[in-house]
């Protein structure tokens, strides 16, 4: 029986400005088993430099809200998301936050945006004068989702990224950490990650075909005698030479498994499950390709999602203090590099407010096909929390708070969506929320010191 | 030569007052790849014992009776090596070599850590899940472009069937053979035959292809093992097979696998003496792949291994482009290579009135010829002094929008000199002073000397870098900055050569007459040599690579040569690595 809704419109039209009472609101969310049919996904969404707050932050109340000029394009979505800020990185400081620890701003807000936690000291100087930092010392939420949600998927998650660059060891370039110091790159590459994601895969058979299985057996057969070159050298070695053998073995002996899960899992979702076609090669290290890649690895984001491949996925887009020149919306100077201008000058904040825009545009396309991808009662993008995150608050002054961020999908009916939230409290406690929507317990995450349980805004 | 001899990196001693210093001794922040994956400050490098930071003595130095054991006809401890891992650059050139294929498919793998700038320290080199996946990727991608393209050269027989068995292991033992540059072992053609039945049941070459697949994935392809042979009456040591040092010459000279001449010596067991190795040092110095080994350890040690791309403010730099580096890093490995392989001494590295350009650096630098794209010499000895005044040097040191005396005088002391700064306090103000079109960088980061609780530290940086300020954030030259006449003198404090000097040529004068910095040129060229960060059991191969230096007046090519020639080169502890 399909539920009685009221349309968004109705409501506010004949609220008249009248503030809303909660059981309306009650009413209009949907119950918690509204999605149930498909299971739960993740993403996270990047940029960097912080934003123009004067311009992100929406005008009137939690329920009744215009967008601003940086969220203009996702008006047609609006009823799909939450607006959310107020937030503060590490410790409260006035209106911001204060990241303890080695490492300059962009690295530990980059660090802080997904494990809560602090850089450890390390041997990559960051700007500003900063003690030169290594990596986080703490697993990220995606991840740390992904152990519950995202162990039966051939990939428990898929990392994207667009010109991210990625120097290993270095904080500016990580958000997601399998463990303290143990980063995940993204793959910056589209044909890449298509090989990687969708080579071999054929959307809704439910008996693969001959090729698949002979592509498994030669998989199996070439990896069992890779496994054996590891298995016989590791006795003759030394401690630390052992060491490190077993561990690319322990790797070898995941890829297989997972490989061999590839071949008889996957494609048993719904209609929307459509094989991408393999992005062209191109120059990924490129700025002039950071549109078309953008665009490549947001739809195969969101297939690897329809396809059941992945449940949990994020899209970095450049990196923590990056951003290239957007020619593309005529402006000819570095994202960073403008970031870095005084609050009086107009044509910087402009510039940043076209930038920011452009990016919502981008998020505008990710949302919209999930929600094009109808399951059961609903869409993927209902049974998903997709998560817009940056390192900093402001670019010029480096500020950790307030922090802006849009949330969009109901996680599954977990997530009341259409509200705009201030929210004046620990940024691990968002964080606490992502894995409670998702449904991972637990009323901690990241550094416990700056955390104080879920986020009572959301 | 002095008899004194210190090698480790000296940690300057300097109290730390906090106070907001503008202008920032880490990186340049613009996060382009090119900040600060390198750490002399950071490295394991650490300050002088009990927690008192040392200011140029007490580490690592050797006294006379020292010297002397290094000189007794024993064999000397080789240190502690640890299994090495393919670099991503050494992937790529093994593959070229065995596979034909110049495709560069490490390009898909996550970079290799960098330690003390380079990226070879074994010890750094792991394995994520990110390179299991990507090492099966390429390997799948190389193996059927192999058979496509390239099978004659694999497969010296001709098949009779698809399950011809006999054509099969002669293609596995040529191939695995030069794959795990040693003899194959019995079970290992058994394994990969099994593996060949799997692919013949499509047909022949793919039982090849998925035989190289296993191959380029297996521990003793992406791996340099080394066992060694008991050496009698020694029972701490071991000698290197001959196979072993085929590896250990080809990896180090060419960064990449041994070719047919040295599998050809391994087998008669012919490298086992200096002489029998100097012999194959020659050839293969002569060899491009020598060449642009030497260009690459002289753009990592200078801090440029990372560099992909550099940001400038096109207001300020309206000809930048951030991919100029390129170019600029190509001068670099041109003008070092050129010195090395023409008996360029030290000296000439350091203060050289000449570098190398083609068409497109001369217009970088404003200088008319060459125009065309081959690098040719180009002398001016108001403009250039060896490696300091390479543009790639002083465009890596700069800022977004203007030069950066701070960070040059941290690479003087850092790669130069191989000293470790400690970090700023950490409640500086670090940004750089802002631009004055009324001021030079020297007036704006006058607070430096002015406040004293900056000036302790900065009393090291600023100084030099502010001698370097006649070239800009680009690395070209000027004589005035904002139409003021530039200031260019400068002042070394805490290093062998101290004293003053006027502009970055008398700087580069002084630096080549300092024992520190050719001692810090010799330690860079065995960390990157030996892919090891030098331990104390290290020093007397530190001070035969000196030695040799001084001995053969300051020859960089001798210098290299005499890092085939240790006792570490030969031998390695018993035991594997602990």
């Amino acid at each position: 029986m399909k539920p009685f809704r009221l349309s968004r419109r109705t409501v506010l039209r004949g609220a008249g400005g009248v503030a809303i009472a909660l059981p309306w609101l009650e009413a209009m969310a949907p119950t918690k088993n509204a999605y149930a049919a498909g299971p739960k996904r993740l993403v996270v969404f990047f940029t960097p430099n912080g934003t123009i707050y004067e311009n992100w932050k929406p005008k009137g109340t939690t329920t009744d809200f215009t967008m601003s000029p940086i969220l203009a394009p996702l008006e047609p979505m609006k009823n799909k998301l939450i607006l959310l800020e107020g937030l503060f990185q590490g410790a409260k400081n006035g209106s911001g936050g204060s990241i303890p620890g080695p490492g300059d701003d962009h690295m530990k807000g980059m660090a802080w945006a997904l494990t809560g936690r602090q850089l450890m000291p390390g041997s990559v100087a960051g700007g500003g004068g900063a003690t030169p930092a290594g990596l986080s010392t703490g697993l990220s939420v995606d991840q740390h989702v992904a152990k519950t949600i995202g162990k039966d998927t051939r990939f428990s998650s898929l990392e994207f990224g667009v010109r991210s660059l990625t120097v290993a060891g270095n904080p500016l370039f990580h958000m997601v950490y399998a463990s303290a110091g143990v980063a995940r790159q993204p793959e910056q590459n589209p044909a890449q990650m298509f090989d990687r994601v969708f080579k071999g895969f054929t959307p809704g058979t439910s008996t693969p075909d001959p090729t698949v299985l002979k592509r498994a057996a030669d998989k199996t057969s070439v990896l069992d005698a890779v496994k054996d070159s590891y298995s016989s050298l590791s006795p003759k070695l030394g401690k630390d030479d052992k060491a490190k053998i077993d561990a690319h073995l322990a790797n070898i002996s995941d890829l297989q498994k997972r490989l061999a899960q590839g071949s008889t899992t996957g494609g048993a979702m719904g209609a929307g499950c459509k094989l991408p076609t393999r992005p062209k090669e191109n120059d990924p290290y490129s700025e002039a390709n950071f549109v078309e890649n953008g665009k490549a690895q947001v739809d195969m984001l969101s297939m690897a999602l329809a396809c059941d491949l992945t449940r949990v996925a994020s899209l970095q887009w450049s990196y923590s203090s990056g951003g290239p020149t957007p020619s593309w919306i005529q402006i000819n100077r570095g994202h960073h590099d403008i970031s870095h201008d005084g609050d009086g000058i107009a044509t910087a904040k402009d510039q940043l407010t076209k930038i920011d825009t452009w990016y919502s545009q981008q998020f505008l396309s990710l949302i919209q096909k999930m929600d094009a991808i109808p399951e059961a009662d609903g869409t993927l993008l209902d049974n998903s929390m997709v998560l817009w995150v940056n390192e900093l608050a402001k670019g010029n002054v480096h500020s950790h708070g307030p922090m802006c961020y849009v949330i969009a999908g109901k996680a599954g009916g977990a997530l009341q969506t259409g509200r705009y939230l201030h929210a004046e409290e620990n940024h691990n406690n968002l964080l606490v929320s992502v894995m409670n929507k998702m449904g991972v317990e637990g009323n901690t995450f990241g550094d416990p010191a700056f955390c104080t349980g879920p986020l009572k805004a959301l | 030569m002095q008899w004194q001899v210190l090698f480790r990196a000296a940690a300057l001693g300097v109290s730390i007052g906090a106070a907001a210093c503008s202008g920032s001794v880490a990186g340049n922040g613009q996060g382009q790849g090119d900040d600060g994956s390198e750490g002399g400050s950071g490295g394991e490098i650490k300050p002088g014992g009990d927690g008192v930071p040392a200011a140029s003595d007490g580490l690592g130095r050797l006294d006379e009776s020292q010297v002397k054991e290094c000189s007794q006809s024993k064999v000397l401890d080789p240190g502690s090596t640890v299994i090495r891992r393919l670099t991503r650059r050494e992937y790529d050139n093994t593959i070229a070599d065995l596979l034909f294929d110049a495709s560069s498919p490490s390009k898909q793998f996550p970079s290799d850590e960098r330690r003390l700038s380079f990226d070879n320290n074994a010890a750094y080199l792991n394995v994520s899940p990110t390179h299991t996946e990507r090492y099966d990727l390429a390997a799948e991608t190389l193996a059927t472009a192999a058979v496509q393209k390239n099978l004659a050269k694999l497969v010296s027989c001709k098949p009779a069937s698809a399950t011809d068995e006999v054509c099969a292991k002669t293609f596995i033992n040529g191939f695995v053979q030069r794959a795990f540059r040693r003899p194959v072992e019995k079970a290992e053609e058994d394994r990969f035959l099994g593996v060949f039945r799997q692919g013949a049941k499509t047909d022949f070459n793919t039982g090849v292809s998925l035989v190289v697949q296993a191959v380029l994935q297996s521990a003793p392809f992406l791996y340099r093992v080394e066992f060694g042979e008991p050496v009698q009456g020694d029972d701490k040591f071991v000698k290197l097979t001959s196979w072993e040092i085929a590896s250990r010459l080809s990896y180090l000279l060419w960064a990449s696998m041994p070719d047919e001449a040295l599998f050809a010596a391994a087998k008669d067991n012919k490298l086992q003496t200096r002489a029998q190795v100097s012999e194959h040092v020659q050839r293969m110095l002569k060899d491009p792949k020598a060449k642009r080994m030497v260009g690459n350890f002289h753009e990592q040690w200078l801090g440029l291994g990372d560099v992909q791309s550099i940001d400038r403010d096109a207001k300020l730099f309206p000809d930048w482009k951030n991919e100029n580096i390129q170019m600029l890093k190509q001068e670099v490995n041109e003008f070092t290579s050129s010195l090395v392989f023409n008996d360029g001494n030290i000296k000439e590295l350091f203060t050289a009135p000449h570098t190398m350009m083609n068409g497109a650096v001369a217009k970088h630098y404003g200088v008319s010829s060459p125009t065309g794209t081959t690098f040719e010499k180009v002398e001016d000895d108001k403009r250039h002094a060896g490696v300091f005044t390479l543009g790639a040097v002083m465009a890596s040191t700069g800022k977004i929008n203007q030069s950066s005396p701070v960070l040059r005088g941290k690479f003087v002391r850092e790669h130069m000199l191989c000293q470790s700064l400690p970090p700023p306090p950490p409640d500086v103000n670090a940004e750089a002073p802002s631009l004055d079109p009324k001021l030079t960088t020297r007036d704006r980061f006058a607070q430096h000397s002015e406040n004293p609780a900056c000036a302790n530290c900065h009393r090291l940086l600023d100084p030099v870098g502010l001698g370097m300020e006649n070239f800009d954030a680009v690395g070209r030259y000027r004589d005035k900055e904002n139409g003021l006449d530039l200031n260019v003198n400068g002042k070394l404090e805490d290093t062998d050569v101290d004293g003053t000097f006027n502009g970055v040529f008398e700087l580069a004068q002084k630096l080549s007459t300092s024992e520190e910095a050719q001692r810090c040129m010799v330690t860079n060229w065995f960390r990157f040599a030996y892919g090891r960060t030098e331990s104390d059991s290290d020093l007397c191969f530190l001070h035969q690579l000196d030695a040799r230096l001084v001995k053969s007046s300051g020859n960089l090519r001798e210098l290299l040569v005499a890092t085939t020639e240790l006792d570490a080169f030969f031998y390695r502890r018993a035991g594997g690595a602990q």
